[in-house]
């Protein structure tokens, strides 16, 4: 399905188009007395010569008058079927995102949480062409930042506030609950995913439990946990030493890879300790993650101002010529 | 060869001809294009809340009012410029997205816009000057360097602030360009609109624009319950009214004052501080220590005038076509020709 759509730079020039009617009252060649009648064509022949003559310069205008007027193919976007997934990215956004993975401040070697989130989503986004993405961050709240989209500066641009700092605590569930909202109207194409990306967890009371069950379920959506585990942190496979402690308050992220455990779609979970295996994590995602889904292709607007002088350059340089020929004494 | 060049209706159509191989070939220029980069930053705390704008005579809280002239001035702005989103609760702005292109990302934007809600605030607090200072270290971050900064509040501070505790915008501030009062802005479209609203200034305004949101009359704040179900208003003992942080400035003055378990006196003060006005004095104070321009959020094309101020314009370099230029003069040549091609002109 692909339709053409012309469009102008400057229309106002095509108010030039009625100068089209020259070359039929103003002649190519000049009048002149010709002494001998035999050197004259018959009325036959020039008329044919004649109308030709015409119908190049009237051309040659319309090609100058489209070349002002900026002609070009506007740009489009083809619908095609490709394969991918609408992904939509469930950042954290606490303080604890702005130390190191050694759960320090971020020095010359070695970068944030939040940076090295940020350069390997943005790689990650850059390799996977037909998706469509979405960012929601949250801290104590959700927050709300982009929806559904396949522009790759937005989406950059959403990841690069990363680097601003951080706010207040985690809360999963609220993230994770927007996020699923932001399914309930979307028409099922491709895959649908959800990427939790965290540096810590924390306790679904049974409410935020049983909606999240229920909404995983009913959107079909499956979840990808990039845990960033700082050095030392309590991990998701951890097993506590002392019985006392494992409960969800002192091993938030084991309980809740507990939960996710128990959902209705699939789930994985990367614990990453450093930029390399946060890598590897995303291309697993993206080699699952593959469904048929349509997709818009965009095709950049086309300028034909050159083509159309181009096409007048021809016409002209003929009639040029003919003039230069001309019969003079 | 000679002669034909003599000939000056030849000459026309050679014109036309060289004129016409001028804009097939004529590479693209680089030209100077007008833009503008902002940074938006929104309050979202309660006092956003408050319903003292009104549209089709329906109330219409200072949010949403917020939402719906951003959206407006986003309309408006020229291509290639740059908007980021923000928003900010208690002391801490979180930035929702760094400055994009307007035009390409327009339904994006438009869409986040409409999203911004009270319940994103992380914390109930506002703490608007130290939001502002905050915010304002972050625009050196590279991807807001050239960006200015929108910060839209109603300047409610909750709880009160003690003002000898709060940050004084120094760094923001050169010495050797005094601060002047404010001064008037462009008022070069004031005539034009039917409801002229002057704006104020600084004219020190490096950093963009504190635009003030907000009716000047005392308005209930709304109150919401965990599952967010309006549920009343704000009372008068709901809330602080009286700055408790750090020392008072003269102890002697408070009643009640015990040094040791009442620095502050040891009745609990009564004000008006749950209800809520545009503090205008404030905002346009705290503006020209931050060199900050101020407006009052009146009409969307007050808006629109600021942010398209000189003051804030910036240029990008553009890819420009001018292939009309050299192509007007081989029209002019090929018409010239013809019309000297006329049967009266020749016999």
């Amino acid at each position: 399905m692909m339709e053409f759509r012309f469009d102008f730079l400057n229309a106002g020039f095509l108010w030039l188009l009625p100068l089209l009617a020259l070359p039929l009252v103003g002649s190519l060649l000049d009048f002149k007395t010709y002494p001998w009648m035999r050197m004259v064509a018959t009325e036959k022949q020039f008329d044919l010569v004649n109308f030709v003559f015409v119908v190049l310069g009237m051309l040659a205008i319309t090609g100058l008058i489209l070349g002002m007027a900026g002609l070009y193919l506007s740009e489009q976007s083809i619908e095609r079927l490709g394969k991918g997934a609408h992904t939509f990215f469930v950042l954290d956004r606490s303080g604890s995102m702005n130390q190191t993975f050694a759960g320090k401040t971020p020095d010359g070697d070695n970068e944030s949480k939040a940076m090295a989130a940020q350069r390997l989503l943005d790689e990650f986004v850059s390799q996977r062409t037909e998706d469509h993405f979405g960012v929601i961050g949250f801290s104590t709240q959700p927050l709300f930042v982009l929806p559904l989209n396949n522009h790759r500066d937005a989406i950059s641009a959403a990841f690069a506030a990363l680097n601003s700092p951080g706010l207040a605590f985690t809360n999963v569930a609220k993230g994770l609950g927007m996020a699923l909202e932001q399914f309930r109207d979307q028409a099922y194409s491709g895959a649908r995913v959800i990427v939790l990306v965290s540096d810590g967890a924390a306790t679904l009371d049974h409410r935020a439990q049983k909606a999240l069950r229920a909404w995983f379920k009913e959107y079909r959506v499956s979840l990808y946990w990039l845990f960033l585990r700082t050095e030392n942190s309590p991990g998701i496979y951890d097993e506590p030493e002392d019985p006392g402690d494992d409960n969800p308050r002192v091993m938030p992220e084991r309980y809740l890879h507990d939960f996710f455990n128990t959902l209705a779609v699939p789930y994985k979970a990367y614990e990453v300790e450093d930029p390399e295996a946060l890598r590897k994590a995303i291309d697993d995602v993206s080699k699952l993650e593959n469904r048929p889904v349509i997709y818009q292709e965009k095709i950049q607007k086309k300028m034909l101002d050159r083509w159309c002088f181009g096409f007048s350059l021809v016409l002209l340089s003929f009639l040029t010529f003919i003039k230069w020929a001309e019969v003079e004494w | 060869m000679i002669r034909k060049l003599k000939q000056w209706r030849f000459l026309l159509i050679l014109f036309s001809l060289i004129a016409t191989s001028v804009a097939c070939f004529l590479p693209k220029f680089t030209m100077q294009s007008d833009v503008y980069h902002w940074l938006v930053m929104v309050d979202i705390t309660r006092s956003m809340n408050a319903t003292d704008y009104k549209e089709n005579n329906r109330p219409v809280s200072r949010l949403e009012k917020v939402k719906a002239e951003l959206v407006e001035v986003l309309n408006k702005m020229p291509c290639g410029s740059t908007l980021g989103l923000g928003v900010f609760a208690e002391r801490a702005p979180a930035i929702l997205f760094m400055p994009m292109e307007v035009c390409d990302n327009y339904p994006l934007i438009e869409t986040t816009v409409n999203q911004l809600d009270w319940r994103m605030a992380w914390v109930a607090d506002s703490n608007i000057a130290r939001a502002l200072n905050n915010t304002l270290s972050l625009m050196d971050l590279p991807d807001l360097k050239n960006a200015k900064l929108l910060f839209i509040t109603d300047g409610h501070e909750a709880p009160p602030v003690n003002p000898d505790y709060e940050p004084d915008f120094n760094e923001y501030r050169t010495n050797d360009e005094p601060i002047p009062g404010a001064v008037r802005l462009a008022n070069q479209q004031s005539a034009a609109m039917n409801n002229p609203v002057e704006f104020t200034v600084n004219k020190d305004r490096r950093y963009g624009l504190l635009v003030g949101v907000g009716g000047l009359t005392p308005t209930r704040i709304p109150k919401f319950n965990e599952d967010g179900h309006h549920e009343g208003f704000y009372t008068v003992d709901d809330v602080p009214h009286a700055a408790r942080f750090g020392l008072p400035k003269d102890p002697s003055k408070i009643p009640g004052y015990v040094p040791r378990n009442a620095e502050w006196g040891s009745e609990a003060p009564k004000g008006t501080e749950h209800l809520t006005f545009l503090k205008e004095e404030y905002l346009k104070s705290l503006s020209q220590k931050a060199s900050m321009g101020y407006l009052s959020l009146n009409t969307a094309k007050n808006l629109f005038t600021a942010i398209t101020h000189d003051d804030f314009l910036q240029r990008t370099p553009v890819l420009t076509w001018l292939g009309y230029i050299p192509g007007t003069v081989a029209l002019f040549f090929l018409c010239l020709f013809y019309v000297s091609g006329l049967r009266v002109f020749m016999t």
